[in-house]
């Protein structure tokens, strides 16, 4: 066990590493036979925000031979204390020393995190490398959306969980329980043998070995497997159906970025935005009844005390009990004692009114994302939003009583011409007006402007990042023409954003920038304060590369792509289809309610 | 109608990390675990009706703090402490659930000091600490400086402190225990005492014992 008495006064908000908070769960070291450290790369309060590591956590607590313990990235201050008295980085549940556990499981979400990850396998005492580990170490896994471009990452991770984790994360700590009980050691410590672990771990859905592919030379190509057995394409691991969801998940003492009880009504989205990687990624859609997602509510509240609950899917108004659930809560918890809150409100008027009867109409305002100021652009993108659905969702709310609407739009989308971007300005205002009749002087409107970041996997994947010096040119001419009482642009988006382009359609040759920007001292690459553009650019350069060349550029359709060796269910075809339509601007319709489009998904997974 | 109710609880171990604002959260959360209503304070932004008899400092555990509550809906008080203490974080410990009348003053305006026993650093040694707290308490005036928000205050920590001396030793660690002005006027703070006396109040260990009243 590791002593941080010392450390703990002398950092700020020392509840980020004390642990013992409620549910959290402490098991008997010796009484299992394997035993996982479950860790988000970024601070205690985000990476207890993310629901998936509550997910898994809850899952392998359950079992009774399995342990999971966790662990986050120290701030700043408390990374200098633990490098000055050599103290590693440790579980929050028995401050055992990260290497004291078979598994270490990263979640990677965020390009931005990358370097976290590296530093904390550092702060760990562990080589980055996956290539100079060996029998002393733990195995190094990762799950979380970047799996699905693992390149970037691999040289630092021994596999990678592609797709959904509950059921792959209990095999592969079955399966090393299972290798260590036989004997099957190459360390010293009763480790199990990484070769022979990884050869089976190889064999299950869903898991990518890296050590056991030959990496592509130089740009584009995917990697081939090197040996007989091992799968050339690895397809995302799906479970059928959604389990439980956490009922007794932890209570953070300190606030978190997502400070409620969290329920995942549904998982995947079939409205087909044609930039949306998580629409690609998670599908076939998979709903929980009603009857389940109200049961669950009911053992959260009471097993956490929290006042808010969250419905968590990428579209929560398409879900297909959520009316049925917002009456329920309505009458279970009346004056709204329980708030609850749609993380993604889609833009019309039936969202607008599911809003207003969860939650206080008065609290807050609004958030609505359009993507794009005209309807051929909205078309290119799939958005599936008319003209008369923005006004009346924006009318609906303000009759509800919101004086506050923000709005959401994202520049640089292939095909936008000045005229689109005009097209914000003109929403902005017709919004404006429309506000006006009910809420006079009080109405604010915010649009908020973010830039395209092209990820794999989704339909615009072949487009290249707009170039950052256009995309200031474009927030300005936004801020010029959106001005006057009630309005205001935000744009928030640092250079962090070109690092997160080109890093998210990177290969492998992406790795040693990662390697060497860490080296260089960068982290917290999502935190403004912390983030260091220069650094960034120096490490590209240093491997030959141009960062800004990296997010700009293009992939041909008929071009191998460097995560071609991912399957995702959805097929490289329809998502070729998907872009030539949208260059048309074309509009493909919801498959929930239509007729299929042949994604693939069916056809990978046996079902939809 | 509604009910007020005093708890005492202790903390210690993990949880003496907690900020003020962090524990003030953990408890809203226990009574609703509890499944009690709060009253809520009138006006634009209504909060609950919970009050500290004072703030802890972060890394100090407590003996016996003190917190008051008001209730939509009386409970019946022996069944009262069983429905908070069952869902608890483990170092969070609640002693007591007593009803107070609504008409006592609060209880933020009775205190008027506060206990502290502090386990001093491994290698200290006693002789000097006992010369140091000799020198304090002979002092008339203990001029210090405190930054706060960027801004250096000075102030006289000696009327803050109503005692202090050492105590016996735990495995070789000497014992301080000192009782410290704790009122509408301002609270002495232990860490500031330990400096005074020459210690680094991050090696010690500080419990605050209990709470004073008129």
């Amino acid at each position: 066990m590791v002593d941080i008495d010392g450390l703990l006064p002398r950092v700020t908000k020392p509840a980020r590493y004390t642990g013992g908070e409620l549910n959290s769960v402490r098991k008997e070291w010796d009484s299992v036979s394997a035993r996982v450290a479950l860790i988000y790369p970024d601070l205690y309060e985000v990476g207890m925000s993310n629901l998936g590591l509550q997910i898994l956590y809850d899952l392998v607590n359950r079992e009774p031979d399995l342990l999971a313990e966790r662990a986050y990235a120290p701030w700043i201050d408390m990374e200098a204390l633990m490098r000055e008295r050599g103290v590693p980085l440790f579980s929050l549940e028995s401050r055992r020393p990260l290497r004291e556990f078979d598994l270490l499981g990263f979640s990677l979400s965020l390009e931005l995190t990358h370097t976290n990850a590296l530093n904390l396998l550092d702060l760990a005492g562990l080589p980055v490398l996956a290539s100079q580990r060996d029998g002393h170490h733990p195995l190094v896994i990762a799950g979380g959306s970047c799996a699905y471009n693992p390149e970037p990452m691999a040289p630092f991770f021994d596999l990678f969980v592609v797709g959904d984790g509950e059921e792959a994360l209990l095999e592969l700590m079955r399966l090393c329980g299972r290798m260590k009980g036989e004997g099957r050691s190459g360390g010293p410590d009763g480790r199990v043998d990484r070769n022979a672990f990884l050869r089976e771990a190889a064999k299950l859905e869903g898991v990518y070995v890296p050590s056991l592919y030959r990496p592509s030379e130089g740009a584009g190509g995917k990697p081939v497997p090197l040996e007989p057995g091992v799968p050339e394409v690895v397809r995302a691991r799906r479970i059928a159906r959604l389990g439980a969801s956490p009922l007794k998940p932890v209570v953070p003492f300190m606030e978190a970025v997502h400070d409620r009880a969290m329920v995942e009504v549904q998982r995947g989205c079939t409205r087909g935005c044609r930039f949306c990687q998580a629409g690609m990624i998670y599908r076939p859609v998979r709903e929980r009844p009603a009857a389940e997602v109200l049961h669950d509510i009911d053992c959260l509240i009471s097993a956490t005390g929290y006042d808010e609950v969250s419905l968590v899917s990428l579209s929560t108004a398409d879900y297909s009990g959520v009316e049925e659930v917002a009456r329920a809560l309505a009458v279970q918890y009346p004056e709204h004692r329980v708030k609850v809150s749609l993380p993604s409100l889609r833009v019309d008027s039936f969202s607008v009114n599911l809003a207003h009867s969860l939650k206080d109409a008065y609290g807050g305002g609004l958030t609505f994302a359009p993507e794009a100021g005209t309807q051929r652009l909205r078309d290119v993108i799939n958005k599936g939003v008319t003209q008369e659905d923005i006004e009346g969702a924006v009318e609906s709310a303000f009759a509800l009583g919101w004086s506050s609407v923000k709005l959401y739009f994202m520049i640089g989308l292939p095909t936008e011409t000045e005229d689109d971007l005009d097209g914000i300005a003109r929403l902005a205002y017709r919004i404006r007006d429309i506000g006006r009749r009910y809420a006079g002087n009080r109405t604010r409107i915010k649009v908020s402007v973010g830039a395209l970041i092209p990820k794999p996997h989704a339909p615009f994947q072949w487009c290249g990042q707009e170039p950052y010096g256009r995309i200031k040119e474009k927030v300005a001419r936004l801020q010029r023409s959106i001005r006057g009482p009630g309005l205001s642009v935000g744009w928030h988006e640092p250079e962090s954003s070109v690092l997160e382009a080109a890093l998210a359609r990177g290969d492998r040759r992406t790795s040693s920038v990662i390697y060497r920007a860490w080296k260089a001292g960068c982290r917290f690459d999502a935190w403004a304060e912390q983030f260091r553009f220069d650094l960034w650019r120096d490490a590209f350069a240093s491997e030959g590369m141009d960062i800004h060349v990296e997010a700009e550029k293009r992939f041909l359709l008929e071009e191998v792509l460097p995560w071609d060796h991912i399957s995702t269910g959805v097929s490289k075809r329809f998502l070729a289809r998907e872009y030539r339509r949208a260059l048309k601007a074309e509009l493909s319709p919801d498959c929930r309610w239509g007729k299929c489009l042949a994604c693939g998904v069916r056809k990978s997974y046996g079902g939809c | 109608m509604g009910q007020r109710l005093r708890i005492t609880f202790a903390r210690g171990g993990r949880a003496s990390y907690l900020s003020h604002l962090e524990l003030m959260r953990m408890w809203e959360r226990a009574f609703r675990r509890a499944g009690w209503r709060l009253q809520y304070s009138q006006g634009f932004s209504p909060h609950p009706r919970l009050s500290f008899a004072a703030p802890l400092p972060v890394g100090v555990a407590g003996e016996a703090e003190l917190l008051e509550v008001y209730l939509e809906e009386p409970q019946p008080l022996d069944r009262a402490q069983q429905r908070l203490a069952q869902r608890m974080p483990p170092e969070i410990e609640v002693r007591e659930v007593e009803e107070v009348p609504a008409e006592e003053p609060a209880i933020q305006r009775r205190m008027v000091a506060a206990e502290y026993l502090v386990v001093v650093p491994e290698g200290a040694s006693p002789d000097a600490l006992r010369t140091e707290v000799g020198r304090v308490q002979a002092a008339s005036s203990l001029p210090r400086e405190r930054i706060r928000e960027g801004a250096t205050r000075s102030y006289d920590l000696r009327p803050m402190i109503h005692s202090v001396g050492v105590e016996r030793c735990i495995d070789g660690r000497p014992l301080v225990r000192m009782t410290l002005r704790t009122d509408a006027r301002g609270a002495g703070r232990p860490d500031e005492v330990l400096r005074e006396l020459g210690l680094d109040p991050a090696e010690c260990r500080i419990t605050r014992l209990r709470l004073l009243f008129e």
